[in-house]
């Protein structure tokens, strides 16, 4: 296990981490100061500057019913990156205990356990959402509740897997010959030995995460208008492209961005805390 | 129905002129294939099956009607050779022509006409449109092979517009009987055209039938078609659409968005054709059961309130006029209708303060702590929902009612209409006949379709009752007037837009002529190469 301090020396020095870092930074700020910071009101509408270019009057060009893009894009921020914390939050808060329970006791439990995670893992994890939005009906709460089941399959293999080989430790053994209560040993000897991957994982899920949610947007199962999110303003840009391809350029740069900024950070953590898991 | 549609004839006329400073059709040479370009895949080609106004627009020069009426609104022979309204007005008889056999050889006559309207009104058959076409169909007596007499069980006066419309278009019996679901892609008719083959999800394509020798009503020839074949392909997404017509893959295209128009009108190659839509116009049905909207003051504070000027500036700009009442100017229009609501937020907010709605936190209205929420059951196009819902949540949202857009898919949404769910739907309704008001407004039809306002008054169903019994014009075009007045009084819908059927084609296509309810009848259409 790295140390703490020495952790943040060398992902100073591991370039693509800094780039991720900062511009995820960046973003981060953007978004908590977008009521501040955004030029105009993102919701209203201005039907007689529709369809501005960016330039000088609107920075990113206005949109179809003259809503500023520039207040969008930041606002669409926002959201973004909450419905990805969140949704990694709750594929985490339940794949994780699963995986650690599922792993630890083995035997039947296990058998039970992990058959329903294989039935949930053999459906692709957007359409699994796609599914899971459709039955809870659309909206944004909904999509993150969405996204975040969708990945607890992934979770609970990875800290089962973890946990399988953890508890074959020689320390795990003499915690349990002083007479350790499983609580102890699950999460004083056990837990710390999965959290390296679970960081890297849930870092590279964060940017799966804002994808599948602007996705279910992009389809209309996520956020409802007139709410600025950037998988619905792709949506509603889309038949713009010929004529304002700024309504759809930028949000669409917002997602890349953020997700680029998520993936080169969960790499470089790898590189860091897991070189085993290095393809 | 001789009611004013001066502004749908101005616009026709227009192109007209456009057209004569060129070629006629007559010089533009035979041959070639016509593609042409929908924006939407039809649930049927079956006329007496389909609910959808994409199948007439396919099947308008497939199947013939007993008569046809063009944009003149004039009703003209066409299968029937000639007919008389009994005195009573419950009944019809026609006189058929002799010499017209369907695209599978089979000859057309009285048995045919009585087969194909049995056919509608049969319990076991699923009919869409057409059943209301036929409303108190009492049955049809073969009075010899070319005649047949059509009964009511009341007097019905818009039969003979509905006759001249798709849903009651005529098929071969024998393809129904013998090909059963066959006639959902299709259909035997007997006009110009014949359908050769439909590939799902793709087009359709329909060619020249060799054996149409006569003159078609929309004609100044006899003869059929002109063009060899005409493919109908299937293009939801408005921005490819438009662009498959620009690269040449496609001659023609319907709904061209409001984006693209003016590139379209300032290119040469391209001539674009708008023609008001007949029946009623983008309308928001308002639930006058559900509080709020069971006072009619908030109702009219809407009326007042919705900007019809930001949705003819952006989403609807050049491609819809602004609507007044409950059907468009093209089938009744009055200088009353037209005074009803003016833009007026000022006088919203003082209906709105009338009612009992305060000015509340975030600028939305409240009472008794109550906020001023309004569901809005929108269509989920795929590319966000219904295109007036945000502009119409917006403009409220300056008077200080909460609009929630509740975008959904088709079944969930038809589902809260006839539920009375929601605060009603934005949607429209291509009828040809101002009986078109008796599905939105008859109290027999709340939990069906279209009285998605879920009004039940007796007063309105009495005259929309007498509208359907009336048969002298003035007294008709009075009654459908009182009728709309009354929906307006009462602000049973938000009137929004009187949509225009938006055609673009390129230059070298020439003689597209159009039906009443504006689909295209293509025999005389000719490319010039």
């Amino acid at each position: 296990m790295a140390e703490g301090p020495n952790l943040a020396r060398r992902l100073v020095r591991h370039r693509g981490a800094v780039a991720g870092l900062a511009i995820l930074s960046a973003l981060g700020l953007l978004a908590l100061g977008a009521p501040w910071l955004s030029p105009r009101d993102p919701i209203k509408t201005s039907p007689r500057t529709a369809l501005q270019a960016p330039g000088s009057g609107y920075l990113l060009g206005s949109d179809q019913f003259g809503r500023d893009v520039a207040s969008r894009v930041l606002h669409g921020a926002r959201i973004s990156l909450v419905v990805g914390l969140i949704s990694v939050s709750i594929a985490v808060g339940i794949g994780a205990p699963i995986g650690l329970v599922s792993g630890y006791y083995g035997s039947r439990l296990d058998a039970v356990l992990m058959r329903v995670i294989d039935v949930l893992l053999a459906f692709p994890g957007i359409l699994l959402a796609l599914a899971i939005v459709s039955v809870l009906t659309p909206g944004l709460g909904n999509v993150m509740i969405a996204v975040g089941l969708a990945a607890v399959p992934t979770y609970a293999r990875l800290v089962r897997a973890s946990v399988l080989s953890a508890r074959e430790q020689v320390y795990v053994e003499a915690a349990r010959a002083i007479g350790g209560r499983d609580r102890t040993i699950l999460t004083r000897y056990i837990l710390p030995n999965v959290v390296a991957p679970l960081i890297v994982t849930a870092t590279l899920g964060l940017g799966t995460a804002i994808l599948s949610a602007a996705a279910l947007s992009f389809l209309g199962l996520g956020s409802q208008p007139p709410t600025a999110e950037w998988g619905r303003m792709l949506a509603e840009g889309r038949d713009y492209l010929r004529e304002a391809w700024w309504i759809s350029t930028f949000p669409g740069l917002g997602i890349m961005l953020t997700v680029l900024a998520m993936n080169l950070l969960g790499d470089g953590l790898r590189d860091l805390l897991d070189p085993r898991l290095k393809v | 129905m001789p009611l004013s549609r001066s502004s749908r004839l101005t616009l026709v006329f227009a192109c007209v002129l456009a057209l004569l400073g060129t070629t006629s059709a007559a010089n533009a040479q035979g041959g070639g294939s016509l593609v042409i370009a929908l924006d939407q895949e039809p649930p049927t080609l079956d006329p007496h099956a389909s609910p959808s106004a994409v199948t007439f627009q396919i099947i308008a020069s497939v199947t013939e009607n007993l008569v046809y009426r063009g944009l003149d609104g004039k009703l003209v022979p066409w299968l029937a050779e000639s007919w008389t309204s009994a005195r009573d007005g419950r009944s019809v008889t026609f006189k058929l022509r002799r010499d017209v056999k369907f695209h599978d050889g089979t000859p057309f006559n009285a048995d045919a006409v009585k087969f194909n309207f049995d056919r509608i009104v049969d319990p076991k058959f699923k009919a869409g449109g057409s059943r209301s076409a036929l409303a108190g169909y009492a049955g049809s007596k073969v009075l010899d092979e070319f005649t047949v007499q059509v009964s009511f069980e009341n007097p019905y006066a818009p039969f003979l517009a509905y006759a001249a419309g798709g849903t009651l278009g005529i098929v071969s019996p024998k393809a129904v009987r013998e090909t059963g679901d066959l006639v959902h892609t299709r259909p035997v008719g007997s006009g110009p055209f014949m359908i050769k083959d439909y590939v799902a999800k793709d087009r359709t394509t329909m060619v020249k039938n060799p054996a149409y020798t006569r003159k078609a009503p929309w004609s100044d020839r006899a003869g059929g078609a002109l063009v060899d074949t005409v493919v109908w392909k299937f293009v939801p997404e408005a921005g490819t659409r438009v662009t498959t017509l620009e690269s040449g893959e496609t001659q023609g295209v319907y709904l061209v968005p409001a984006q693209s128009l003016p590139r379209i009108e300032k290119n040469t190659a391209m001539r674009v054709d708008k023609i008001p839509y007949p029946g009623a116009p983008r309308i928001w049905l308002l639930n006058i059961t559900k509080p709020p909207l069971d006072d009619v003051k908030v109702r009219r504070a809407l009326n007042y309130a919705v900007d019809k000027e930001a949705l003819l500036a952006t989403v609807y700009k050049g491609i819809a006029l602004k609507a007044f009442a409950p059907l468009t100017a093209a089938m009744l229009d009055d200088p009353t209708l037209r005074q009803a609501y003016p833009f007026d937020p000022a006088k919203a907010q003082a209906l709105l303060a009338e009612a009992g709605w305060q000015p509340g936190a975030e600028g939305i209205r409240t009472k008794a702590g109550a906020r001023l929420e309004i569901v809005l059951n929108a269509i989920e196009y795929g590319g966000g929902p219904e295109p007036t819902a945000q502009l119409i949540q917006s403009s409220l949202r300056e008077v200080g009612v909460d609009v929630k857009i509740k975008a959904q898919a088709r079944p969930p949404w038809y589902e809260d209409n006839y539920r009375c769910a929601t605060h009603g739907p934005v949607m429209f309704l291509r009828a040809t006949d101002p009986d078109g008001l008796y599905p939105l407004f008859h109290s027999s039809l709340v939990g069906g379709n279209f009285n998605w306002s879920c009004v039940k008054n007796a007063k309105l169903d009495q005259l929309l009752e007498h509208g359907r019994r009336e048969f002298d014009p003035a007294k008709r075009r009075a009654i459908y007037l009182a009728i709309e007045q009354m929906a307006l009084d009462e602000a049973l819908t938000v009137p929004l837009l009187d949509e225009l059927s938006v055609w673009a084609f390129r230059a070298g296509v020439r003689g597209v002529k159009y039906n009443f309810a504006t689909y295209p009848v293509l025999s005389d259409a000719a490319i010039q190469k």
